[in-house]
């Protein structure tokens, strides 16, 4: 008996164990809050308007998801004068754009640097987050020159200063490509040297529009200083492909019925109307060949 | 005129002579059908469009289900007539006029349903000025036109020699220009081997082209729904699922005729049980084929929802939209044929008919669902969302129309059948010659 009873004892002890161990980490979740992460991305657009892109997440690796509808203060810095950018909310995805105007010209440091920060202050189950960024102002030109019949692209990198000279930057690698239906195809990628400048010979087979035009594309990437910066110029460099031609040849809404069509059309009445006149025809035949009929005419030949 | 032959123009004459009170009384009720829908569409074209339940979204409405689905019996009677015709098949015979008044009627009646559809009628004659060949409306109004021509004329070809037998008939109690017109009709037709070989050859040329045309016919029927992108019309195999569906539909309705005919007129000698059975093992194979036909068009519709198909999809299957409608075309189409039909026990003269006229129904309904919920689901949002604009509903004249419609299609087989014999007696005379002929060379052959 006391055995029995000793054993419900130990038991009734291992579930208030088990009970305290699997409720501790319920509370101690409901009590802790989960770290949000913030990126602030730059990007020069290729009308030279500037755009800053806010991620805001929580979780990691798989789990990674957006916070949504949060509050994300811009604050930039003239001087040591705090200017406030923005305030956005992120949607559905935890992520918030801020278009600027090309006219518009970042307060700068004494280096020539733009500082933003970022900030998201948090609610009752996220922490807040931060993020600084800098960056420099830079310019990109793409230009096209024919050299013995062979397509030379030159890019140009330069900043311009205060009293509106271009002042070249080295060492930038960019990347070349055109536009697409969907997205852009990269050609090549180039580097500018000291007088800013990086020149490659552009490909001869590249299809462009029912004229040959197509959409040059070049790209700095991410970075360190100058963030991404687009830029796009078109050229009549392509081979002509009228894509609207071949789609029109194809369809049934042009002006015109394909000739197989036509063909097809033909055949078929001409085939079925044929079969009924020889039908009709031999309906005549009957009255001409009724025993009457014949009798009458034998009668009038005698 | 041999003894068979007598007796089976004392049982039809009497059929085509003076007509009974009760005949007249029908006819008169069809006529007045008919009438109110005559009246139904001269207020439609005096008063517009508004009167009928199609809107700017819906603009096919039951008229155009109509169409579809008396367009589809004629194929069917094309198809059935002729095949019977081309294969000589001796125990189809007794039901061939009926195939064949059933195309010819059902042509008349549903060809000028996609007509009603138009808002402006007085228009109409612009299809053939500015018509292009391109166009599906424009293979529809050849393959139709063709189509009718051909069938009328097969009709013809085939009353020639009972035409000829109403003519020589003694003692026949009809009007003299009756007698007249049964005269000039037979075209001087005695029966002799050269004129018999010359009208054979004419029914044979017309059977063989007649099957292709109402094939070509039924599924350009299709393609005005299949060359629109629309979810749910925009399919590869509308063509012969519509072919299946039209032949499936004339059979059933061909089947009740029989019934109808075998009841009222006592036919129980030539519309034999054996005929029922046979016509039931083809009804049973429809079923299937168009239930698979079915099956094949969904799943491969379903398996990819788009986001259009997948809004019809939903009305198709929700109880508060098309789902009970749906229901019921698929236990009385796919379903109940196949449980009476395929098993043994179930199978009678009575319940082939009954699963028949259901599966007519419901072959209807099929077609009302083909054409109402896919323009209720465009790929653009609808924007007068005014209840009538969303959804459609018939109104009275379309009704109308609908019933004056049936009620013509009545009319010409009750006149019809008052013309000539419903039975074709001419080819139950020679059906009868050959198996005598039949009998006797196998007698000759056990003797040597």
């Amino acid at each position: 008996m006391i055995r029995y009873k000793n054993i419900l004892l130990q038991l009734l002890a291992l579930l208030l164990i088990v009970g305290l161990i699997l409720s501790f980490p319920i509370d101690a979740n409901a009590q802790k809050k989960a770290k949000s992460r913030l990126k602030v991305y730059y990007e020069k657009l290729e009308n030279s308007d500037k755009k800053l892109s806010i991620i805001l997440t929580q979780g990691s690796g798989k789990k990674i998801k957006g916070i949504k509808d949060a509050a994300i203060l811009l604050l930039t810095y003239n001087l040591d004068e705090e200017v406030e950018l923005a305030s956005l909310t992120t949607d559905a995805n935890g992520e918030a754009d801020l278009y600027i105007q090309a006219d518009y010209s970042f307060p700068q440091d004494e280096e020539g640097f733009t500082v933003i920060n970022a900030s998201y202050i948090g609610n009752d189950s996220i922490k807040s987050a931060k993020k600084r960024i800098k960056f420099k102002d830079l310019d990109l030109d793409i230009s096209f020159e024919m050299v013995d019949s062979v397509k030379v692209l030159t890019l140009s990198t330069f900043k311009i200063d205060s009293v509106g000279n271009k002042i070249p930057i080295e060492d930038i690698e960019i990347n070349i490509g055109v536009k697409r239906l969907f997205s852009t195809l990269f050609l090549e990628k180039t580097e500018t040297n000291e007088n800013g400048k990086g020149t490659l010979e552009f490909p001869n087979d590249i299809p462009g529009d029912s004229i040959g035009i197509i959409n040059v594309v070049a790209l700095i990437t991410d970075d360190d200083t100058y963030g991404t910066i687009t830029k796009s110029a078109t050229v009549n460099w392509g081979v002509p492909v009228d894509y609207f031609e071949k789609s029109n040849g194809r369809s049934l809404f042009g002006d015109e019925a394909p000739l197989w069509m036509i063909i097809s059309v033909f055949i078929i009445l001409v085939g079925a109307w044929y079969h009924f006149v020889l039908a009709i025809l031999r309906l005549i035949k009957i009255k001409k060949l009724s025993p009457n009929r014949l009798k009458n005419m034998d009668a009038s030949t005698e | 005129m041999d003894t068979y032959n007598k007796n089976l123009m004392q049982e039809f004459v009497p059929n085509i002579e003076r007509p009974s009170k009760k005949w007249v009384l029908g006819v008169g009720l069809l006529v007045i059908i008919v009438l109110w829908g005559v009246y139904a569409l001269i207020r439609q074209i005096l008063d517009g469009q508004i009167i009928t339940g199609m809107r700017d979204n819906v603009v096919w409405g039951i008229y155009t289900a109509n169409f579809v689905f008396f367009m589809g019996l004629s194929y069917a009677g094309a198809l059935i007539s002729t095949t019977f015709h081309l294969l000589r098949i001796q125990w189809g015979k007794p039901i061939l006029r009926m195939a064949e008044l059933l195309t010819v009627s059902s042509l008349i009646v549903g060809a000028p349903y996609i007509l009603f559809c138009l808002g402006r009628l007085d228009r109409i004659h612009y299809l053939f000025i500015f018509g292009r060949i391109q166009s599906p409306i424009t293979w529809d109004v050849i393959a139709i036109a063709t189509d009718l021509i051909f069938c009328v004329a097969f009709l013809y070809f085939t009353h020639i020699r009972d035409f000829a037998k109403l003519r020589d008939y003694p003692n026949l109690k009809v009007a003299p220009w009756r007698k007249k017109l049964y005269g000039f009709l037979a075209l001087d037709y005695q029966g002799t081997e050269l004129q018999k070989k010359q009208l054979y050859a004419a029914h044979d040329v017309m059977a063989a082209i007649i099957i292709p045309t109402a094939i070509i016919a039924y599924s350009l029927l299709s393609w005005l729904f299949g060359m629109s992108l629309r979810p749910g019309w925009h399919s590869t195999i509308f063509g012969p699922y519509f072919v299946v569906t039209a032949t499936y539909s004339g059979l059933a309705l061909l089947i009740v005729i029989m019934w109808i005919y075998r009841k009222t007129r006592n036919l129980e000698t030539y519309i034999t049980d054996k005929i029922f059975n046979y016509l039931a093992y083809g009804l049973l194979l429809l079923a299937l084929f168009y239930g698979y036909f079915s099956f094949s068009e969904y799943l491969t519709e379903w398996y990819n929802l788009t986001k259009p198909y997948a809004k019809l999809w939903d009305k198709l299957t929700t109880f508060q939209a098309y789902g009970w409608l749906n229901l019921f075309h698929v236990i009385f189409a796919l379903a109940l044929p196949i449980i009476v039909i395929g098993v043994p026990k179930f199978r009678s003269v009575i319940s082939i008919t009954l699963v028949s006229l259901f599966v007519v129904l419901a072959l209807w309904v099929k077609r009302f669902l083909i054409v109402v919920p896919v323009q209720e689901t465009p790929f653009i949002p609808i924007e007068d969302i005014r209840t009538e604009y969303v959804h459609y509903s018939v109104s009275w004249v379309e009704l109308a129309l609908t019933l004056s419609g049936i009620a013509l299609m009545i009319l010409i087989f009750t006149i019809a059948s008052k013309i000539a014999p419903i039975i074709p007696v001419s080819d139950l005379e020679e059906a009868h010659g050959e198996h005598k002929n039949e009998l006797k060379i196998d007698t000759e052959l056990e003797l040597s």
